[in-house]
Order: C-alpha cells, then structure tokens, then sequence
C-alpha cells in the first residue's frame, strides 16, 4: 500500500505550543473524518510510542487522517508537567480537533485514546452528538486508582533495587495534597495535576456513550481488566453502540521489549474501514 | 493456597517478567528482586495481582522480602487472600 503522508508542527491549543504529527491517507484516498488520538500517562506514552504510531500510518493507509499530539508538560510540547493538569488536557483536544479540521478539511473528528488518553477522548466526546466514533484502547477503570498505582512506582522502585520503601503512597498522596511535588520515575507531579484526576475520576467510565465505540483491551486472560470488560458488557447490553475486542497478546504500554503490536491497529483500522470511515476517490 | 489460585498467580508473575519467561513454569526458589523484575515489571505484578484476586496491598505488604522469589510472592497472595 502506498505509504501516507506526515507532517510535524506546533500549533496552539489552551494557550500552549503542542507539537502535533499529523498522519495523511494517501494520494487518491480521501476521508471525511478525521481522528485526534489522546496519549497516555509518562512512562507509558513512551513505552506505547512506537505501537501508536505505526497504528496511526495503518489507519491514515486506510484512508483515516490522524492527528496525534503531546499534551502540555508532555514529550515536546510547552508546559512541566507538574504545572499541568488534566482539565487542561481536555481543552488542549478541542484544540486538536480544530487543527485537525483546518489542516485536512475533514468534516467529522472522532478520537481514539490509550488508558488515560481513552478516558479523556471519552470524557471529551461525552454529551456531544458530532463525534463519528471513538476508539478505546484499554481505558482505565478510574484515574484516582491508577494515580495511587503510579504513585506506587516509587515503592516499586525501591523494591526493585532489594530495599525496603522509605515512602508509602499515603505519604506521597500528603505532600500532594499539601502542594508539594512527588517525583516518580523522573516524572514530578503537582497538587493541580493530583486534584484534576480526582475531580474527573467519576467520569472515567461513563453510563451511556455518545458515538460508535470500538473498545480494545489487550493482555493474557488472567492479567483481563475486569472492571472494564463488565462496563463494556453492561452497556452493550443496554444496547450501546459498542464493539469490543479482546487481544490476548502481550501488554505494548508498560514494558520495554514491545515495540510492535500489529494486531491492535489491524483489527482498529478494519472496524473504521467497516463502518465507513474512509472513502476511496479518484486522486 | 490450591493449585489453581497457585498457578494463577504463577502466570501472573510471568507475564509482569515477561519476554522469555512468559510462558515457563517458573519455580518457586526462582529470585526475583534484582534478578528478573525491574520497577516496571514490579509496578505491573502489584496492580495484576489486585486485579486478578480483588485484594488491595496495604503499604506494608510491599517489603522487599515478600518479592524476593515466587514462592514469597504466593506467601504474600495467600496472606492478603486469608
């Protein structure tokens, strides 16, 4: 297949300058829709980077234009991270879908997000009736949960090097609270960061979704996220609009030897291309 | 502990190592603190042993001793699940 077209630039968005990379169909493949993807938290933007964006050239192949971008305090975007926070990031993907409209022409926007940027593309779309689909790659089941796993990492850290832990999350989540700044695998977080997933953790995982939805969750049987796969089968039974697969394959987004995961983007891009969201036209 | 929440948790303790040992059988003398798991693979075995039996680990449980090898780590499932 014909290799699509890229482009890297900074645009503006909530008053910063995010670095965004947009993924084109190629020559003779026209879409009118597009997809912002949301990336996930710190070590596992890095660790899912390359997976992502091989799915996001897959699915501009398919005829899909794909914005994807760092959030501010994220990867070469502006901003620290311990002065970002998540409502932010959510204004910032307004901001991308506007670019995505401008740079491309696409007509409709859907969006497609990994763990924490699932959950934000959700929270995003929720309660609008524009949004052609969403595309879920293992959303998590809260963001305060997986805030306190994170925090955890610094005890995993210690015990990983055969010491005791010096600090307990309960610790950690004091300072936090207290507005002092935790540093956890090189990555400082904030009181504003802290605050913004507590307040937007009851929206995680919505009761109705407002488009299309294709839910991915990857990972051997025994490692399943339960609680997700029963609100996944909770709305499908109340005859929600969504699709979802399981990959019993190897987790890409929290492991250093996984860099490729074709299935993912290959059963991804065959449910867009099944219902419609590319179009072949004469180029 | 019966064999299956044993086994269960043995697989967990691979896929958390994963590559090469994912699918062994591992044995319970095998070391894990400063052999096979790093903080990564640390951080994934606490939150898949949560999920998987529906405990939550208190700060305490994480000392290094209870991660040292397989065996330590089924102790500790065994504990938090009694």
């Amino acid at each position: 297949m014909e290799p699509g077209r890229e482009e890297v630039f900074f645009f503006e968005g909530n008053g910063k300058r995010l670095l965004g990379f947009l993924h084109l169909p190629p020559k003779g493949k026209s879409s009118a829709q597009g997809v912002v993807y949301c990336h996930p938290f710190a070590e596992e933007k890095n660790l899912s980077h390359a997976v992502t964006a091989r799915a996001a050239r897959r699915l501009a192949e398919a005829g899909i234009a794909v914005l994807r971008f760092d959030f501010s305090g994220c990867g070469d975007s502006e901003g620290e991270l311990d002065q970002s926070d998540a409502s932010a990031w959510l204004a910032e993907i307004a901001a991308a879908e506007q670019v995505l409209r401008a740079k491309t022409g696409v007509k409709q926007v859907g969006f497609w997000g990994l763990r924490s940027g699932a959950n934000l593309a959700l929270m995003h779309a929720q309660g609008r009736r524009d949004v052609p689909f969403l595309i879920l790659w293992q959303p998590l089941p809260g963001l305060a949960d997986f805030l306190r796993i994170f925090l955890r990492q610094s005890i995993s850290t210690a015990l990983a090097k055969g010491q005791g832990a010096k600090l307990t999350v309960k610790d950690l989540t004091k300072r936090l609270e207290e507005g002092g700044v935790v540093e956890v695998i090189g990555y400082p977080i904030g009181k504003r960061l802290y605050e913004s997933f507590m307040a937007l953790d009851a929206r995680a995982l919505p009761g109705e979704l407002p488009c299309p939805t294709y839910m991915l969750t990857v990972g051997p049987p025994e490692m399943a996220p339960l609680k997700v796969k029963n609100w996944a089968a909770s709305l499908q039974a109340a005859g929600a609009p969504l699709e979802a697969l399981h990959d019993e394959s190897e987790p890409f987004w929290d492991r250093y030897w996984r860099w490729d995961a074709p299935a993912p983007a290959e059963a991804t891009a065959a449910w867009a291309v099944a219902r419609g969201t590319s179009t072949a036209v004469a180029g | 502990m019966d064999a299956k929440t044993a086994e269960t948790a043995k697989k967990i303790i691979a896929e958390s190592i994963g590559g090469e040992l994912r699918n062994k059988p591992l044995p319970g003398n095998l070391k894990l603190i400063g052999n096979v798991l790093d903080s990564m693979a640390v951080t994934n075995l606490l939150a898949s042993l949560e999920t998987a039996f529906g405990f939550a680990f208190d700060d305490e449980d994480l000392t290094a001793e209870a991660f040292e090898t397989v065996d330590s780590v089924l102790q500790l499932v065994q504990k938090k699940l009694s």
